[in-house]
């Protein structure tokens, strides 16, 4: 081997990094050449310069001012990341600001709109008015039945048992009052369809007493008409042609036994002439003070009652079959 | 001395902790590698001002990519070639701005750039022998700064740092047999300028 070759490979001789059998060619050549051992001596010495250089100790400012600059550089990105993403700090102001002007604009439109929505009610409302005039009457039949039973049924026991009896069952009567009582329930739902006289009594009456109280409200609520007719079904015509010439409109028909009931809007104007109309069709029982009202109107402001002609008024026709 | 596989990388909790958005957990990682990155740049550049400034750069552009960090190779690789890079951008600027052209093997000494800030050894008794020791070190840096940049980087990572070649190759992004080769010349290039410089070694 040539010195060239073998100092070309001594690099990779120090780091053990040649063939056996190379190295022991260099191994060879080396014994016998000066040179290339000096060569060898120099590039470990050289290695060995750069291996003990000392090492330089970081500044003790080092690391603050590294961390200083990267909590900057952390705190603009969170800043810029906060403005679009986070919830806090923007966007709760934003959303409070957000939420009242929804609801400041609901109250506005909602009051902005209220007076139409009254006006659109008042239909719905004098239909809606129409039922419970008439339930309640059911409610007090029941307890009219109820109550007219209770004196009658302790005068019946009285009479079929003994008087050692009812002692006998005064012990056992505890138990058995509620037997009694169940009896009594079954019996009502029976009586209850009975006494129709007493049932329009409370019908008229209860619905009277809601005109009464519905004329507070003056216009817009309902006049009540009782009319006693010999033919249910040939007066239902008879009202329905006489609404509809008058102009106004049915809202509601319907028949319960002996009754029937017509809901209907007419033009207070004509209000006189339905009545009118209706005494032509039976007889007129009762009317309520509504009905009146608006006599008092037409007579005293004519020109109210002109202004009033565009609102409808809301009309309930109570026809009873006549007893005969 | 072949390289293993990647071993076991003790930043990936506190890179992961800073992915998450904590800054603390950066420090730690601060701390762990400043002294080694300083090291590294100080060899590069041959000046401790710049090196400092290296290394906080360095840390910086670590932070704000940390994200891109996939973690591929071990933290502390990604970061040094981070900082290896800086520092030879900023020896370059450097060399620009003196109007000096870029060192040769041929010609060592003149113009070295930078000092060697670092105390001389305590152990060391005489004074003259201090003053020699700090001598023969700035003739080392001298020689390493007259390395062309390939072959410096990889002296300075296997001889000064110890890396591996599979962490060298990984860190510059070389062939490992780049990475001998080039160490092979870097060493020959440090015996001829030191043997140039101080005579007889």
């Amino acid at each position: 081997m040539e010195c060239r070759e073998v100092q070309k490979r001594l690099s990779a001789y120090i780091e053990k990094l040649v063939s056996p059998k190379q190295k022991a060619l260099i191994d060879a050549h080396l014994k016998g050449c000066k040179k290339c051992k000096r060569a060898l001596a120099d590039l470990k010495k050289a290695v060995n310069y750069v291996q003990k250089l000392e090492e330089v100790e970081p500044p003790a400012w080092l690391v603050q001012k590294v961390m200083a600059k990267v909590r900057a550089e952390a705190e603009a990105k969170r800043g810029v990341l906060q403005k679009i993403f986070y919830p806090l700090h923007i966007k709760i102001p934003l959303e409070a600001v957000a939420l009242i002007l929804v609801a400041v604009g609901t109250i506005y439109i909602f009051k902005s709109i209220q007076p139409q929505m009254q006006v659109a009610q008042a239909p719905i409302e004098t239909k809606e008015a129409a039922p419970p005039a008439f339930a309640p009457g059911k409610g007090e039949v029941h307890d009219v039945a109820e109550d007219k039973r209770p004196p009658a049924e302790p005068v019946e026991q009285f009479r079929d048992t003994d008087k050692a009896r009812a002692r006998e069952k005064k012990s056992v009567g505890l138990a058995k009052a509620p037997v009694e009582e169940a009896k009594r329930e079954e019996a009502a739902p029976a009586t209850a369809v009975a006494p129709t006289d007493e049932l329009e009594r409370e019908v008229a009456l209860s619905s009277a007493e809601l005109e009464k109280s519905a004329l507070a409200g003056k216009r817009g609520e309902e006049v009540l008409f009782v009319v006693n007719v010999s033919d249910l079904a040939i007066a239902n015509r008879d009202i329905e042609g006489t609404i509809r010439q008058l102009g106004g409109r049915i809202i509601k028909q319907k028949s319960i036994g002996d009754k029937a009931i017509i809901n209907a809007e007419i033009d207070s104007k004509q209000m006189t002439e339905l009545f009118n109309q209706l005494n032509l069709i039976g007889e007129v029982q009762e009317q309520s003070a509504a009905l009146e009202a608006w006599k008092g109107d037409e007579v005293q402001e004519e020109g109210a009652a002109l202004e009033g002609g565009e609102g409808d008024v809301g009309v309930q026709i109570e026809l009873e079959r006549q007893a005969q | 001395m072949k390289g293993k596989k990647q071993t076991r990388d003790e930043d990936r909790e506190y890179v992961s902790l800073c992915q998450g958005g904590d800054v603390n957990a950066f420090e730690v990682l601060v701390e762990r590698h400043q002294k080694r990155m300083l090291n590294i740049a100080y060899r590069i550049i041959g000046n401790y001002d710049e090196a400092c400034e290296m290394v906080q750069e360095a840390f910086i552009s670590a932070y704000k990519h940390i994200k891109g960090f996939k973690g591929q190779s071990k933290f502390s690789t990604w970061l040094y070639a981070i900082c290896i890079n800086l520092s030879k951008n900023r020896l370059r600027q450097v060399r620009a701005r003196l109007h000096r052209e870029p060192y040769s093997v041929g010609n060592p000494i003149q113009g070295a750039y930078g000092q060697i800030a670092a105390d001389p050894p305590s152990s060391d008794p005489s004074p003259l022998d201090r003053l020699e020791e700090r001598d023969i070190q700035q003739k080392v840096q001298g020689c390493i700064n007259a390395l062309d940049a390939e072959f410096k980087e990889v002296l300075i990572l296997r001889d000064i740092q110890g890396f591996s070649y599979y962490e060298i190759s990984d860190i510059l992004k070389i062939p490992e047999g780049t990475v001998k080769s080039r160490l092979f010349r870097a060493r020959e290039g440090m015996r001829d300028c030191l043997k140039q410089t101080m005579g007889d070694l």
